[in-house]
This record gives C-alpha cells, structure tokens and sequence, in this order.
C-alpha cells in the first residue's frame, strides 16, 4: 500500500501548487517537522490537513437548526517509526436550537451548541488496520462579551479560541483484518517504536469509544503561544483507556501564516493508540 | 417591481451578515474602527440597521475578521455561514446553500451577498 501514500503525498502537494494561482480549490495546513521517534531515530514528520473546496460542501438550515457537511482529509506521517495515521471523512456540524432574540432572529450571542459529526476512515499508512467510524459529539461555544478595546485577542469565544476549547464524542465502528503482503497480521507488529499498534480493538470486530479533548492555552503577546492538549478515548468494548497529550509552543513568524513549532507528544492516538513519546520541531505554513 | 424586492432582500441580508459577524468574528483580527462597531451590536442587535455600523462593517474582510476555528477544525466562516443561512430562512430569503467562497479572503458583505443571494 506504499504506492497509496506516495500518491496521495503527491496529490496533496500538486493541487496547491498547480492553482496557486488561481482561485485554490483546496485548504489547509501543511507542516513538515524533525522528529525524535520512540526509538531514538531522527525522522521528518508530515502533516496535512486538507479541506477540499470542489463546491461539495454544502450547508442546510429550517427554522430550528442550521448545519454544514463536507469532505476533509488529514494525514500523519513521518520516516522510521514516527507515529502515523490517515483520516478521510465526511464531517459537519448541526447548530442546535438558540433562543430567539429581540427581532425573533437566532441568539447567537450566547452559549451556542454544535454537534459535530462525522463518518470516515482512519488508519496508518500501510493500511494494516483501517477503521470504519461513525462520529457525533457536542463542543460548545461561549457567549460573546463585549470586546476588549485594548486586548481584544482576550476576547475570543470559548471553543472558536485556538487556546480554549472542549469537545465530547462518542465513536462506534468496524475494524477491518487487512494483512500485509508477508501475511502478518496488523496485531503482531511489536517493537515497532512508534509504529506499535497498542490499541485492544480487535480485527474483524466492531468498536465503540467515548473521546474526550480539552485544549487550553496561554499566549505571549501574539507572538508566542503554549498549546497543551489533551485526548482521552474509553474503549467501551475493551474497558481500556487511551490517551494522547501534546504539548506545542509555537512562535509565529506572520501571524496566520507561518509559524515554528515546538512539540512533545505522549501517545500517538488512533489507530494504533501507542504509548511512545515522540520529540519535534517544525514548520507550519498555512495555504 | 422584481429590482426593488431584491434590493430589499439585498439589504436585509447584508443586515443579517452584520449581525452575524458580530457574533463569529475573531475579535483580534478587528480594527479599532470595527471592535466598536461590533459592540455597538452586542449591546444591541438593532444596531445592525445603523448607517455608520454598516457602513464600517460591510467594508470589513470577512476572510480575516472571521478566522477561528472549533475544536473539530470547523471554520468560523462556516458558523458564520450557516448562521445567516438560517437567519435568512427565518425571514422568508432563500441563499444558496452551495457554492460559497472558501475561504472569504477579499470578500466583503456586500460582495458576498450579491454572490449567495439565491
């Protein structure tokens, strides 16, 4: 399955590049970053996440509820074991009722609702353990106060600031039994480093989760900001937990733009849920 | 008689969009010009009809005044989309539910409301 992910890779850089200057038909957030891996091996990491722009999204509404739905793609990856993935999914979201305001318009201004929702694959980048999952949750936005005049950045919602945010979500699937071409099953890779398939899920069998994240951040003056994150999953099925925390300090160069960033990561999330730290410093360029 | 009920609809959507940046808008990408004209509409959402905040808001870049995202990636351009969408449907205005610009780089109000009015 090597061949997919050059092909993807290849897709991924082409489009952006090839309409550049044009009106671009994609979006997104490339980072290319040095890695430490689990196994004390230096790698380059690669991360996408790309929002086609192809007029597939689509937005719905009635008098109760509004809503969006559209494709995405996000892919991880790296050289030796760096930790990997691939997640292609339909996604939207429903903006559940809000009281009405003065002009019987949606109040929008307070605590707003969103049930994200999704359903995609993930796997790593030989396709060893691809997972059918079905997603919804709820992250909820703050209400919008009055704007500070002179620290307006103070003044973001919570949940649609970079630094403060909280999402529930509940996961139910099927995880398929793919072997690779030598015949060994996804399970029976051990001492991987990074690669390690830590996860309890079992092949051929069905899996439900509840997900868990919270972010919440400080920043320096616009210019520096601290990011830590964290993920829980409980595996329902299994009765095990995972986890994945990041830590990344990111110094932008334009802001919005470009930035460096500076990671530690415990946990490498799905598929594979591996246990292993990994160290990076990095390059993002938005486009 | 149909120009004069678009116009209408025109300037009813473009004071729908008001609103709704006020409520999704990134308040560190706002002028100083802009962040009163928003609080303006905070205090009171009828302060989306005034001429001088509309006058402020309807030149605003919507690409930048409304970067943000959730925690799931979804962009605040689409919050703020379907929000209008709703509003609009409320008051009897029919946009269009495909085809918006993505991202808004460059696109105003008043752009932006020619563009989706269905």
């Amino acid at each position: 399955m090597r061949w997919v992910n050059a092909a993807l890779l290849c897709w991924i850089f082409a489009i952006p590049c090839s309409k550049a200057a044009a009106q671009t038909p994609v979006g997104g957030e490339i980072s290319w970053t040095y890695i430490r891996t689990e196994l004390e091996r230096d790698a380059l990491g690669f991360v996408a996440e790309v929002l086609p722009k192809l007029n597939q999204a689509s937005y719905f509404a009635n008098d109760n509820f509004a809503g969006y739905l559209g494709p995405s793609v996000e892919v991880r990856t790296g050289g030796d074991d760096a930790f990997d993935s691939f997640v292609a999914r339909l996604h939207g979201f429903v903006l559940l009722p809000r009281p009405l305001d003065e002009e019987g318009e949606p109040n929008n201004f307070g605590w707003v609702h969103v049930i994200p929702f999704s359903l995609g694959l993930e796997t790593d980048r030989s396709f060893r353990t691809p997972i059918m999952l079905a997603e919804a949750g709820w992250t909820p936005i703050g209400p919008r106060g009055k704007i500070d005049e002179n620290h307006p950045e103070r003044s973001q919602r919570f949940g649609l600031a970079p630094d403060r945010a909280f999402g529930l979500f509940f996961q139910a699937g099927y995880k398929f039994d793919f072997r690779d071409s030598s015949g060994v099953a996804s399970d029976d890779l051990t001492d991987a480093g990074g690669l390690t398939n830590s996860s309890e899920e079992e092949p051929d069998h069905g899996i439900a989760r509840v997900k868990g994240v919270i972010v919440y951040g400080i920043s320096l003056a616009d210019r520096v900001s601290i990011l830590p994150r964290a993920t829980g999953w409980y595996d329902i099925v299994n009765s095990e937990v995972y986890y994945r925390l990041e830590a990344r300090i990111r110094v932008n160069i334009v802001l919005g733009k470009s930035a460096l960033d500076f990671g530690y990561e415990k946990g490498s999330g799905v598929p594979n849920f591996n246990e292993g730290d990994q160290f990076s410093t990095g390059l993002t360029m938005a486009f | 008689m149909p120009n004069a009920n678009r116009e209408r609809q025109l300037t009813e959507v473009q004071r729908i969009m008001r609103k709704q940046l006020a409520a999704w808008c990134n308040p560190a990408e706002l002028t100083p010009e802009e962040i009163t004209a928003v609080n303006e509409i905070i205090a009171s959402g009828a302060a989306a009809r005034f001429e001088d905040v509309a006058v402020v808001l309807n030149a605003a870049d919507l690409g930048n005044v409304l970067s943000g995202q959730t925690i799931t990636g979804e962009s605040t351009e689409r919050l703020f989309a379907a929000s209008v969408i709703q509003t609009c449907h409320r008051r009897g205005i029919t946009l269009r539910r495909t085809g918006w610009p993505e991202p808004l780089d460059g696109e105003t109000i008043l752009t932006l409301s020619e563009l989706v009015l269905a």
